[in-house]
């Protein structure tokens, strides 16, 4: 449980501290208590015992004399005095062939008489209640060696006779109280070592660990209020370099913080200076991009208006001239008809240009009948093709029977994207598959003309860029079909892409919501 | 000068020169042991250097020496051997030289000497000055004391005191023999002597029994080992070592080395050592002058 509880990170260092520190504190007590209780009471034990052996080996050695002369009498008073201590209970007299010679005391009755023969001090039997401790009493006639018996002849050294044994009944009472009073006062003392070092340490380690709490204080409230408070300096020198840490690292964010704001402002200053460069640099392209529009469509409609009288009038003088036979001016007039319909197509195109950059070109959505459509493309385009004698077919794989668009843009578009396939095809296919998915309806040009590297197809839709803009191009053209058809493309919601490879045809595909919602 | 002049004078250089050349060297060997044993010895040899016309050289005996090296450094043609180790000594060159033994309760055995047994005449005459009432002595012996037996029952007889002496040779048999004195009757008129017998008079078995039923049957009780007045005897004797130094020194002058058997003497002189507390449970009570010839009192 302890070690658990020091894993959790919800509880304080502090307090994880204190508890473990008690906890080891009471173990280490607790271990203490029970190793002194034992070793002391063991001790005691043992000191008991070398008691009771000195009691029982000293009334072997005052009986000698009455043993040996056989009179009880002699013994007596050296019984008396054994059993004079307290813890003796009885005491015996056996001669050396175990017959009792002198019992006094209560000698317990469980006791039957033991022929044991020892040779020194032993403990015959031990109950919980007493020790019955047996000793030899040897006739022994030399005495501990010492200077004085340099004054003393030689004797023959006598083997050690037994000539009895003495028994004495050793309580156990006072070992037993002893060992209680040992035990209680050393739980007693644990006890209050414990207590007392608990609350010494508690006060301690509060003390110790304060100023990390009033540090861990400022940190939290730092974050809290996003302020850069400094904390406090004290404590152990370990917290007094976090605290000092600490405080150099606010002080050094409060003036990165300083420094950002600065900037910042500074920044936001120029932001707001550039911006209205642009904001004036934009209306002034507005503006131009309005004048320019604006312009483009009265240049357009002045420019259109006489173009369209000079083609009107053109055509009237050819039916004169027809009706005359005047063929050789028929052929002239026939160019001035002709390149007067460029110039009006090209006028047309910069027309749509500008009203779609002026953001004035509308999408007009109705029903577009795909069998109509197609009937009104093969109608347009096939004496187109047949000029320089390519194929044109188209593949109606479409599902739908109408969609909803913009019609005049789409066919604009198509017919954009189908006349340069024709323009630059010779003696080839021209394709024109339809199909669909559930959501979008495709027209894909296919051609086997003279096709785009993979330059041409990056600015093949950008405005007045021709694939061949020489002035001694080939095709003619003004560069701005396949801007205007992207453009037409983008504003229905729709996707223009070209695949091709130089010499190798094109494929330009258009794809085209089926519903467009706008 | 006249030529009687010269001739005497060459007659006391002669002389002189003769006495040089033929004066005696002895050797005392004794054992070498710590205070307060150590002036026992000092003591005798300062009694024996007084007596002895001649050099006196000392060996001190360690407590572990080889006996026959030791006596094969003693070149001297007397030798006194003191104590216990001395007594190896002498073992080893009585044979061959005039050899005594002091400081040890010796009895004729091949070596002379002189016995810390005290003169059995001094004891008696002792008794009678101190407990006058005792008319008779009960001695135990075993062959170890036998020997002074003989002599303390004419010396007692002279006395008019009645020796009764009992011969034992174990421990149970003396044990028996002092039970049986303590059951008898008329114990105020007894006494009890404890010779120089480590039977009889044995320290761990027989001397606390005796004293102790000699304190309660207010019998006196008179040793001849030094140590049993302080126990509780009436008195013992002390040997006075100056007189014992003398009477060694002029024992190794007079003895025959060759001749058998050999002459053991007992202490002529001794001191007293007199346990007053005993007297007075005795109802002795020694005046000042009595107390003035005690050597050494108890209680101190």
């Amino acid at each position: 449980m302890s070690w658990n509880f020091l894993q959790n990170s919800n509880k304080s260092i502090k307090n994880q501290v204190i508890h473990f520190m008690i906890i080891s504190i009471t173990l280490m007590t607790i271990i203490i208590s029970i190793v002194t209780t034992l070793g002391v009471n063991q001790q005691y034990r043992e000191l008991m015992l070398k008691n009771a052996f000195q009691i029982t080996e000293g009334l072997a050695k005052q009986v000698i004399f009455s043993v040996l002369s056989g009179s009880e009498q002699n013994a007596q008073e050296a019984m008396n005095q054994v059993l004079g201590f307290q813890s003796v209970l009885a005491a015996r007299l056996l001669l050396d062939n175990h017959r009792n010679f002198l019992v006094m005391g209560n000698y317990p009755a469980d006791i039957k008489g033991d022929t044991l023969k020892i040779i020194t001090t032993r403990v015959i039997r031990e109950t919980s209640e007493y020790w019955l401790i047996k000793t030899p009493i040897n006739e022994s006639t030399q005495s501990s060696p010492s200077e004085e018996d340099e004054f003393e002849l030689e004797t023959e050294v006598e083997e050690e006779r037994i000539i009895g044994y003495a028994e004495v009944i050793y309580s156990k009472d006072k070992l037993s109280d002893a060992q209680t009073q040992v035990t209680t006062l050393i739980t007693l003392v644990g006890v209050i070592s414990v207590g007392l070092l608990s609350i010494v340490l508690r006060w301690g380690l509060l003390k110790l660990f304060k100023p990390l709490g009033m540090l861990a204080s400022i940190m939290q409230q730092s974050r809290n209020t996003g302020e850069y408070l400094l904390a406090k300096i004290s404590g152990a020198k370990e917290i007094q370099d976090i605290a000092s840490s600490y405080n150099n690292m606010m002080t050094v964010l409060k003036q990165q913080e300083y420094d950002l704001i600065t900037h910042r402002d500074q920044l936001e200053a120029e932001v707001g200076i550039r911006t209205k460069e642009l904001v004036l640099a934009r209306d002034s392209a507005l503006i131009s991009s309005q004048h320019k529009s604006e312009f483009m469509a009265n240049m357009s409609h002045e420019l259109r208006t006489p173009i369209q009288s000079i083609i009107g009038y053109g055509e009237l003088v050819i039916e004169e001239l027809e009706l005359e036979g005047n063929f050789a001016l028929i052929d002239d007039m026939d160019k001035i008809s002709k390149n007067s319909q460029r110039l009006l197509n090209m006028i047309n195109n910069l027309l749509d240009l500008a009203k779609i950059e002026a953001g004035k070109l509308n999408i007009l959505q109705s029903d577009i009948f795909i069998e109509e459509l197609v009937i009104n493309l093969f109608d347009t385009i096939g004496p187109l093709a047949q000029k320089n004698h390519n194929n044109f077919k188209i593949n109606p794989k479409c599902t739908l029977i109408k969609i909803i668009n913009d019609k005049e843009k789409l066919e604009q578009l198509l017919l954009n994207l189908l006349s340069n396939a024709c323009k630059f095809t010779e003696k080839g296919k021209i394709t024109l598959s339809i199909y669909n998915d559930v959501n979008f309806i495709y027209f894909e040009i296919n051609d086997t003309g003279i096709g785009l590297s993979k330059e041409q197809q990056h600015y093949i839709f950008d405005e007045f860029r021709q694939v061949d803009s020489s002035h001694s191009r080939k095709f003619s053209g003004t560069g701005l079909g396949l801007a205007i058809s992207q453009r037409f493309v983008e504003l229905m919601k729709g996707q223009i892409t070209v695949k091709s490879e130089l010499n190798k045809g094109a494929t330009f595909t258009v794809k085209l919501p089926i519903n467009l919602i706008l | 000068m006249k030529p009687v002049h010269f001739s005497i004078f060459f007659i006391l250089l002669l002389l002189s020169w003769c006495l040089n050349a033929h004066a005696e060297e002895l050797t005392v060997v004794y054992p070498e042991v710590k205070a307060p044993y150590d002036k026992i010895f000092q003591q005798i040899t300062r009694g024996i250097k007084s007596e002895f016309i001649g050099t006196v050289h000392h060996v001190k005996l360690p407590r572990k020496f080889n006996a026959k090296i030791q006596s094969n450094k003693i070149t001297t043609n007397k030798v006194i051997a003191l104590g216990k180790r001395g007594l190896r000594i002498a073992k080893q060159l009585y044979k061959f030289k005039p050899v005594v033994v002091g400081a040890l309760p010796i009895k004729p055995n091949g070596i002379s000497g002189v016995s810390l047994m005290a003169d059995p005449n001094i004891l008696f005459e002792t008794l009678h000055e101190l407990a006058p009432e005792v008319t008779a002595i009960t001695v135990l012996y075993s062959p170890a004391s036998e020997w002074i037996i003989a002599e303390a029952k004419i010396k007692a007889n002279a006395r008019g005191l009645t020796l009764n002496h009992i011969a034992v040779d174990n421990i149970k048999a003396a044990v028996v023999a002092y039970n049986k004195i303590f059951e008898g009757n008329n114990l105020d008129k007894m006494a009890i002597w404890l010779p120089l017998d480590p039977i009889t008079a044995n320290e761990r078995i027989i001397i606390p029994t005796i004293l102790e039923k000699a304190w309660e049957n207010k019998m006196v009780v008179f040793s001849s080992k030094p140590t049993h007045a302080k126990r509780g005897a009436l008195f013992s004797a002390l040997p006075d070592n100056e007189l014992l130094g003398q009477q060694l020194a002029r024992l190794i002058n007079n003895i025959n080395y060759k001749s058998r058997p050999s002459t053991v003497k007992t202490l002529e002189t001794i001191k007293l050592a007199v346990n007053l507390r005993t007297a007075a449970h005795l109802g002795f009570d020694y005046d000042s002058n009595e107390r003035s010839g005690f050597a050494l009192t108890f209680p101190n």
